[in-house]
């Protein structure tokens, strides 16, 4: 799904494989980037990196609504500019990185109800100090346009704020807040939105000062919208991203230094960064491209490009027993990478045909036993991918999961996928489709709502365009089938997929489909929060699902310091089957250039840190 | 003359706004709102809404068709809010690199196909003749996109004698100084063009050739080459001018492929991209676009045809 933009670049990718493949190949040399780099590391020089087909940034204010919240402008662009408060990314582990945060652990107190922040010695490229009144700027923007932040969610910032107070002899930040929080889910999932702001951007016209800087609630309420509409109307201006004296205020190791609407940017080393790391390199330059295949193309004709990307769907299948397999590209070391989130096919629990099918637990367990994930990692993504069993991802390591989520409660069996069934009063026959012959809501029986003599066929939606998510979907008809469930494919355009994917009642014409194949999620923090996928009425639970005790967990995993609580709620969505669990294709492959150290282990959440990157000779 | 083109002119108006019109419908009856698709599914239904609402889309489609219409007269052609940018500045960027592209593919296509249709219309049934006959065909029978990662894969990959991409830049001039960039873009458009204009040229002429005045002018002693020339080679050329402006619409739809292969984002690419996300005020733009080349095409052909044949006189009945 991410794939909306390159469903036509990856046909010809795949074609351009097709042709060549055997042609041109090297070995491609596994282990971390640079790590133990061979020749003499040398300062300065540009590493050029080719950004995502068709994903080019386009938006340089760091507080932005959701129509800009995408991979390119808040993981690259903005945040080697801005820097977040809280930096996330340790190795290849999403956990926070104290050493690159802006301030120092948050300490909890008062049962969890107010949490202090020290802020460290950063410091603008204006000269002035990165303080408590850059936390305010953001905190007073949040509060008067939460609306507008693509990262707000009711009920969190800056709903749970009973108060904030700021100490600037002491750097300190307090939030008051107005219940006890997860310690956890407080730092990952919303101290991780804030990012500081310079006072030099505390404008309401030019030359005109803003007071949303403020540390003072009342002061702000009258400024800050003043202040939102002019910095989202110069963020507009994106001809002057790289002149515009605003945007050149920074505390991030990098600064803007050219930049062409349409993804195409340059920029150099902030010589006045404040943080532990100082860049090696002397600038970057990231390239737009128009689809995976240019870029391919690009990176095999013997480019400059520092750090690209394989499409998996070019490279030879890999081996299961290898991290990594053959290298179609010469000079360049290839990465796979875990994205830090999950793959699903959503179900619609509304749906006036299938929901009284769909909210039977055991159908979604026999659905999930026909999904056949090692089948589908190889078919998909030529074996770079991994099965995914609930919401906490398995990879990359991570402090959420547990040992049971590690494990398939499902796995996938045919018998037992037709055993399931039969023990529910179900009639399955040895080809076609099952049909319930003791309807009704006791033991053995078909469930509520089931009638007597009802067909279990259902319509799954997939989005058009890319041939392995086709085949991975008649894979998934094809077992379903075999277990007696009968499953009706259509293939339809993304948006077409994207609207079809709404909430909706029974009685609404909208809510005509049953499940989707809805892609997958990268999680916008750190903390893998199930609220806003599975909590009732939740903002993408789109499928309406709802279920009393999936509440109390998620809850728990919000409001508790047990260490528990994460795992309780996993293993409990995992086993209920709120989606149907897929695989997690790592795509892209990263390929990273044989003399330019220090990038890998790649951050799951897509940020990068270049200021470790460095060439040599 | 002149009242001739006055008259396409307001023709071509009249044309523009019903193709606006139907587009515009057609866009807005689509499955598939603008909301969700460039917000992206993270978005809330709340959000969704609210975007919707702020951009009017949840308005009646006539009236959303009137305020696109009256913003489009005073020359405003929208924001994109997907794009973050003024519709005219994104077109900017787009239009010129298209028209460069087309431009020179068409200019390439002809300098080589009338050579060669000539060349096969006068060894007609003749080595030369099978073996142009037998390459246009293959050209034209290649889809774009297998030419143009076949020239990649063995001029860029392979050989490395060209760039696999185009020049990154949006300067024209700056374009036209690496040319060595364009040279396989414009070929993978130019060379199926070749096989259609020659194609189209040989059949003109030998048309023509079996004309009674061609018979008559040899019969009074003129030179076979300007005979050929002068004569039998302007007038295969008015079917040629039509086929031209024909071609435009064609040729912007084929640089669609061109334009993602070698990283070259024009006209092509923009709509296709905006076209997954029901990004209405591009899409609009661009057909609007398209629809003045595609009239603008036709014209000059029409005018082309007048000047080639004393003959033909428009506007007179």
């Amino acid at each position: 799904m991410k794939a909306s933009r390159r469903h036509l670049a990856a046909a010809a990718a795949a074609l351009a494989a097709a042709l060549t493949l055997g042609a041109c190949a090297s070995n491609s040399v596994p282990g971390a980037s640079g790590s133990a780099a061979a020749g003499k590391p040398v300062h300065g020089g540009t590493a050029t990196i080719a950004e995502e087909a068709g994903n080019g940034p386009d938006y340089i204010f760091p507080f932005f609504s959701i129509q800009y919240l995408t991979t390119s402008n808040t993981t690259t662009f903005q945040s080697l500019m801005y820097r977040p408060l809280y930096w996330f990314g340790n190795g290849a582990s999403p956990a926070a990185n104290y050493s690159l945060s802006l301030a120092s652990p948050p300490a909890f107190a008062d049962g969890n109800t107010t949490v202090t922040i020290h802020l460290k010695d950063y410091r603008w490229s204006d000269g002035t100090k990165v303080t408590p009144r850059s936390v305010a700027f953001w905190v007073g923007l949040d509060r008067t346009e939460k609306q507008n932040f693509a990262s707000y969610n009711p009920g969190q910032l800056p709903d749970d704020l009973k108060s904030v107070s700021y100490d600037d002899q002491a750097g300190t930040v307090t939030f008051h807040l107005k219940s006890a929080v997860s310690p956890n889910y407080f730092l990952y999932g919303e101290l991780s939105q804030i990012t500081p702001l310079p006072l030099a951007w505390d404008l309401t016209g030019p030359g005109q000062h803003g007071s949303c800087s403020a540390e003072d609630a009342a002061v702000q309420a009258k400024s800050c919208p003043k202040v939102y509409r002019y910095l989202t109307a110069q963020a507009k201006d994106q001809a002057g991203y790289a002149t515009s004296p605003l945007w050149r205020v920074v505390d991030g190791p990098f600064r803007l230094s050219a930049y062409t609407p349409g993804g195409s940017y340059s920029m150099t080393a902030n010589k006045s960064y404040s943080g532990p790391v100082k860049p090696k390199l002397a600038g970057l330059k990231f390239l737009p491209f128009t689809s995976d295949t240019a870029e391919y193309n690009e990176l095999r004709s013997g480019s400059s490009i520092s750090l690209g990307y394989v499409p998996t769907q070019v490279l030879p299948p890999k081996p299961v027993s290898q991290a990594v397999g053959h290298n179609p590209v010469s000079g360049y070391q290839m990465y796979p990478v875990n994205y830090w989130g999950f793959q699903y096919l959503l179900i619609n629990f509304n749906n006036p045909a299938a929901g009284p099918l769909l909210r039977q637990l055991y159908l979604r367990q026999a659905l999930q036993t026909v999904v056949n994930q090692d089948v589908d990692i190889e078919k998909a993504d030529n074996g770079y991918g991994y099965a995914g069993y609930g919401p906490v991802p398995r990879l990359p390591a991570n402090p959420f999961i547990d040992a049971a989520g590690s494990k398939n409660p499902y796995p996938f069996s045919i018998p037992a996928a037709r055993k399931i069934l039969q023990a529910h009063g179900w009639s399955v026959p040895a080809s076609g489709v099952a049909m319930c012959s003791h309807p009704g809501s006791g033991a053995g029986q078909c469930g509520a709502g089931v009638t007597a003599g009802q067909q279990l066929e259902l319509k799954l939606e997939s989005y058009s365009g890319t041939q392995t998510v086709s085949e991975v979907m008649q894979q998934l008809v094809s077992d379903a089938s075999q277990a007696g469930i009968g499953i009706k494919l259509s293939q339809v355009p993304v948006h077409q997929l994207l609207s079809d994917a709404v909430q909706c009642k029974s009685s609404q014409a909208s809510c005509d489909w049953q499940i989707l194949n809805y892609g997958g999620v990268v999680y916008a923090s750190a903390f893998p929060s199930g609220q806003p996928y599975f909590a009732t009425g939740a903002g993408q639970n789109i499928g309406s699902y709802s279920d009393p005790q999936m509440d109390k967990l998620i809850n728990s995993t919000i409001t508790s310091s047990a260490p528990a609580a994460m795992s309780t709620y996993e293993d409990y969505a995992a086993r209920q089957v709120p989606v149907l669990w897929q695989p997690f294709g790592s795509t892209p492959i990263e390929e990273v250039a044989g003399n330019l150290h220090g990038v890998a282990p790649f951050n799951p959440l897509l940020f990068i840190n270049p200021e470790n990157w460095y060439f040599t000779h | 003359m002149q009242r001739y083109i006055l008259h396409r002119l307001l023709q071509a108006v009249v044309v523009l706004f019903l193709v606006s019109l139907v587009v515009f419908v057609m866009l807005h009856v689509l499955p598939g709102g603008a909301g969700r698709a460039i917000l992206g599914k993270s978005a809330t239904p709340l959000q969704v809404a609210q975007f919707d609402h702020r951009m009017g889309y949840d308005r009646p489609i006539p009236v959303q068709y009137w305020t696109w219409l009256t913003q489009v007269l005073r020359g405003d052609l929208g924001f994109s809010y997907k794009l973050n940018q003024p519709v005219s500045a994104v077109l900017g960027q787009a239009l010129p690199k298209t028209a460069l592209l087309t431009a020179i593919s068409i200019a390439v296509a002809l300098l080589i196909a009338i050579p060669l249709g000539l060349l096969q219309a006068v060894r007609r049934n003749k080595p030369a003749d099978h073996i142009g006959t037998g390459v246009a065909f293959v050209l034209y029978a290649t889809p774009t996109f297998f030419l143009a990662l076949a020239l990649v894969l063995i001029f860029g990959v392979d050989l490395r004698l060209l760039p696999a991409e185009a020049p990154q830049t949006n300067s024209i001039p700056a374009i036209l100084g690496s040319f060595q960039g364009m040279i396989l873009p414009v070929a993978s458009l130019a060379l199926g063009m070749v096989a259609l204009f020659s194609r189209y040229l040989r059949s003109s002429i030998l048309d023509n050739l079996a004309e009674d005045w061609v018979r008559t002018a040899r019969a009074k002693g003129l030179p076979p080459r300007r005979i050929l020339v002068r004569h039998v080679l302007r007038n295969s050329l008015t079917s040629m001018v039509t086929l031209l402006g024909l071609s435009v619409p064609w040729v912007l739809a084929g640089s669609v492929i061109v334009e993602q292969v070698f990283n070259y984002p024009g006209m092509g690419l923009l709509f296709w991209n905006e076209a997954q996300v029901n990004d209405f005020p591009v899409e609009l733009a661009v057909v609007l676009v398209v629809g003045v080349a595609t009239v603008a095409g036709n014209l000059l052909a029409d005018i082309g045809y007048a000047l080639l044949d004393p003959r033909v006189r428009y506007g007179r009945s």
